[in-house]
């Protein structure tokens, strides 16, 4: 008789990778509703533990103070306001006086001032002397004051004349500022 | 050709018994695959936006605790007075009475004799002018001084509020004339924003209202140091009491 027959069916290949697979297959649907389970969970407690609810109750409290200072608020605001616009203003402003003392100041002995229009744009100033040298050092200064851009910019003779009667000369200039 | 496949209910009983065991945990992978898709995903982007959320607020708390520690650290009485510095020298509106007292106090000050003097006012009623940056009331003010008298009032007017620019000078032996803009500035609401920061005054514009402090102390020294009194000025000053 031959004692090497098996009666037991044997086990495939096939058979122990099925059961390999299921094996795996249980694992992971028992593991994968408890990892979703957690990361809910962990997800749901940090984003209540953010939550910006306090921060705002916190805005709310300190929105309730300063509009107890809204007064000082409003006031600050029109100074501020005020401030921005003055500065403006005196930073746009031409300093005339400075302006008109320089020219003034390049006046000589002889040379008197008749007549002077200035503006924001312009300058024109009407001169009388008894000598024409006098008048041409006035000019020369005012030609080095346009050179160093010093007050004016520019420098025009609009006109030259002879009052016979008083027996001057007069002259009209105009600058550009 | 396209082969029909013949499949009977017996091969798909023994289909079936061969990949029961497979079935369960194959549909609750399905069902977790399912709730990362639509609660997991969902929940993490709400976690995002929170977190963002929190942040600006956290942000906007910050700024706002500075808004009223910066609101809190303000002296009512300086307040008030640069409240007042500044309106004086920039009024909300036209300010005629404003405009003559520093028109003739100047003039006292530069010892300039005022002659005749006219207004371009415009609207009195309208208060709102949305052309002008700065809206100003023209003045056109003659003088019977030469000009370095009259210049002596510009430089003094330039230092005086309300301010004013001077726009136009015009001058000859005897008599003079200038033509003052004095400014004022309406206050709209759109100014004033309402969630707008509460920054200190910077160092700039407070240097700027030690100088309009200036302005106003430098022509009342002036007014005493040339012996004139604030008496004199009240009794030249039509708006006086």
């Amino acid at each position: 008789m031959n004692n090497n027959i098996n009666l037991i069916l044997p086990k495939d290949k096939e058979f122990v990778e099925r059961q390999k697979k299921g094996k795996a297959l249980n694992t992971i649907a028992i593991v994968f509703p408890i990892l979703i389970g957690i990361i809910s969970l962990a997800v749901f407690l940090i984003t209540q533990a953010i939550n910006p609810t306090a921060i705002r109750r916190q805005q709310d409290e300190t929105i309730n103070e300063i509009a107890k200072l809204q007064d000082k608020k409003i006031k600050f605001f029109i100074v501020k306001d005020r401030l921005g616009n003055i500065d403006s203003i005196l930073k746009n402003r031409i300093n005339f006086a400075e302006n008109i003392n320089n020219l003034l100041s390049k006046t000589i002995s002889g040379v008197s001032l008749v007549n002077l229009d200035i503006d924001n744009k312009q300058v024109v100033l009407t001169l009388s002397s008894l000598s024409l040298k006098s008048l041409d050092e006035f000019i020369n200064s005012l030609i080095v004051m346009v050179e160093k851009k010093d007050t004016i910019r520019s420098l025009r003779l609009d006109s030259l004349t002879f009052n016979e009667k008083e027996n001057e000369y007069l002259i009209s200039l105009s600058s550009s500022l | 050709m396209i082969g029909r496949v013949n499949t009977d209910i017996q091969s798909i009983k023994i289909i079936y018994n061969r990949n029961k065991h497979f079935l369960i945990p194959f549909f609750v992978i399905l069902i977790c695959i399912g709730l990362i898709v639509q609660v997991i995903v969902p929940q993490i982007r709400t976690f995002f936006k929170v977190r963002e959320e929190a942040e600006n607020a956290s942000r906007r708390l910050a700024d706002l605790k500075k808004d009223l520690e910066v609101l809190s650290s303000l002296d009512e009485n300086m307040l008030e007075s640069q409240l007042k510095i500044t309106s004086f020298a920039l009024p909300i509106n036209k300010d005629f009475g404003g405009i003559l007292s520093a028109l003739y106090s100047a003039a006292q000050a530069a010892g300039v004799n005022v002659g005749a003097f006219s207004f371009q006012l415009g609207d009195l009623s309208k208060s709102e002018e949305k052309d002008a940056k700065f809206p100003s009331i023209e003045l056109t003010v003659n003088f019977e001084n030469d000009i370095g008298a009259v210049n002596n009032f510009i430089d003094i007017v330039g230092k005086t509020l309300p301010i004013s620019d001077i726009s136009a000078v015009s001058t000859d032996n005897d008599s003079s004339s200038v033509s003052l803009l004095f400014y004022y500035k309406v206050l709209s609401t759109s100014d004033i924003q309402k969630d707008e920061r509460i920054v200190p005054i910077s160092n700039d514009k407070l240097s700027l209202l030690d100088k309009l402090n200036t302005f106003n102390s430098t022509l009342l020294s002036n007014i005493s140091s040339e012996g004139g009194e604030l008496s004199t000025l009240k009794t030249t000053n039509p708006f006086a009491d």
